[in-house]
C-alpha cells in the first residue's frame, strides 16, 4: 500500500528529485506518473501542432513517454528534463510525419492529408483566422514549421530551441525568417 | 510594415490560440493508459525453445507416420478400392445368404442348368470291359474260386 503523506511529498519534488526517485526503484512508477502529469499538456500541444490529428498526437505522445521511461536511467542530466522530453517528442513527431509521408507515396498527398484532418477531425475547431493560419503553417517544410511553432506559439527563446533541436541560433533565426516570408505569401494568396 | 510585423498583427487577433480541442478527461486518463502500456511491455515473453520442443515434435511425427502406414496397409489388404474383390465382411454375408436361401431342389436345378456333369470320374477302358463280361456271362463263381 502506498504511503499517502510520502506521495504528497513526492508530488512536490523537483525534476532532479523525481529522477532520483525514479532511479532508486521504490517509487519508480509513481515518480514517472508525476513526470507524465507535469509535462503531458505541454508536450501534447507541441506534438499536436505538428501532426494535427488528435488520435495521431495521442499515439506519438504515448510513444514519447514510453521512450522516456526506457531511457530515463541513462539520462545524463546535461539539459533539463523538460528539454530532454521535448527533444524526444520532437523526434517522435518528425519520425511519425516521415513515416506518414512514406505511406502517402505521391508528393503533395501529405499536405492534402493534413488539410483534410484540419477540416474534418472531430477535435479541430477554431475561428476562420485560426484555421487560415494553420492551413498556411502546414504548407511549410517540417523543420520550418517546427521552429515557427516553437517561436510563435510556445514563445521559446532561440537558445532554448537551439538546445532542443541541436541547431545553431543563427540557423534557427534564418529558418524562422523564411517561415514568416512563406506564411505571408500563403496568407496573401488566400 | 515588414513581414514580421504582419504576423505579429495576426497574433494580436488570434493570440496563441490553436483551433484544436481534446476529448474530455483526456489528460486525467493519459497517465493510466501509459502505465498500462508499460506494464504490458514489461511482461516477460515466453520464448518457444526449439531444442526443448524437438522431442515432442519427433514423437508426434512418429505417431502420425505409424497411423499413415497402418491405414495404407489396411486399404491395400482389404482391397476396398477394387470392385472385383469381396471384402471379408461381404463374403461372409454372401455365404450366409447361400446357406439360408438355397434348398436342395434349387441347388440340383442350378447344377443341371449349369451343365456340370454329376458322374464320378470314369474308370479306364480295360476295367469297363471286364465289368461288362462279368455282368453278361453266366459264370459259376464257385468254380472260379475253386480253380484259383
Amino acid at each position: 500500500m502506498r504511503d499517502y503523506p510520502q506521495n504528497i511529498g513526492l508530488a512536490e519534488l523537483s525534476d532532479r528529485e523525481l529522477i532520483h526517485q525514479f532511479r532508486e526503484g521504490s517509487n519508480r512508477n509513481y515518480a514517472f506518473n508525476l513526470i507524465i502529469r507535469k509535462y503531458q499538456e505541454r508536450l501534447y500541444w507541441h506534438i499536436r501542432k505538428m501532426v494535427i490529428s488528435h488520435d495521431d498526437t495521442d499515439d506519438v505522445l504515448q510513444n514519447t513517454f514510453i521512450k522516456a521511461f526506457e531511457g530515463l536511467d541513462r539520462f545524463r542530466e546535461d539539459s533539463s528534463l523538460f528539454t530532454w522530453l521535448y527533444r524526444i517528442a520532437t523526434n517522435e513527431s518528425l519520425s511519425f510525419l516521415k513515416k506518414k509521408k512514406g505511406n502517402l507515396i505521391q508528393l503533395g498527398q501529405n499536405l492534402k492529408h493534413l488539410e483534410k484532418t484540419l477540416e474534418s477531425d472531430a477535435y479541430c475547431s477554431g475561428d476562420e483566422i485560426q484555421m487560415k493560419l494553420q492551413k498556411a503553417i502546414i504548407r511549410l517544410p517540417r523543420k520550418q514549421r517546427l521552429v515557427f511553432n516553437m517561436k510563435y506559439f510556445d514563445e521559446m527563446k532561440y537558445e532554448e530551441i537551439s538546445e532542443i533541436l541541436k541547431t545553431s541560433v543563427g540557423a534557427l533565426k534564418a529558418s524562422y525568417h523564411h517561415a514568416l516570408k512563406k506564411l505571408e505569401q500563403y496568407l496573401a494568396e488566400d | 510594415m515588414n513581414k514580421q510585423d504582419k504576423i505579429r498583427d495576426l497574433k494580436g487577433i488570434t493570440g496563441n490560440k490553436l483551433p484544436f480541442v481534446v476529448p474530455d478527461s483526456y489528460f486525467d486518463d493519459l497517465p493510466g493508459r501509459i502505465q498500462e502500456r508499460l506494464a504490458l511491455s514489461r511482461k516477460p515473453h515466453r520464448k518457444l525453445s526449439l531444442p526443448a520442443f524437438r522431442p515432442a515434435l519427433a514423437m508426434a511425427a512418429i505417431f502420425i507416420g505409424l497411423i499413415a502406414v497402418g491405414y495404407a496397409g489396411f486399404r491395400i489388404l482389404s482391397q476396398t478400392g477394387d470392385d472385383r474383390y469381396l471384402s471379408g465382411e461381404e463374403l461372409d454375408e454372401t455365404m450366409q445368404y447361400i446357406a439360408y436361401d438355397l434348398d436342395d431342389d434349387m441347388l440340383v436345378s442350378t447344377l443341371i442348368e449349369s451343365g456340370i456333369s454329376l458322374s464320378p470320374p470314369s474308370a479306364d477302358t480295360r476295367t469297363e470291359e471286364i465289368i461288362q463280361i462279368l455282368s453278361e456271362e453266366d459264370l459259376n463263381y464257385n468254380d472260379l474260386i475253386n480253380d484259383y
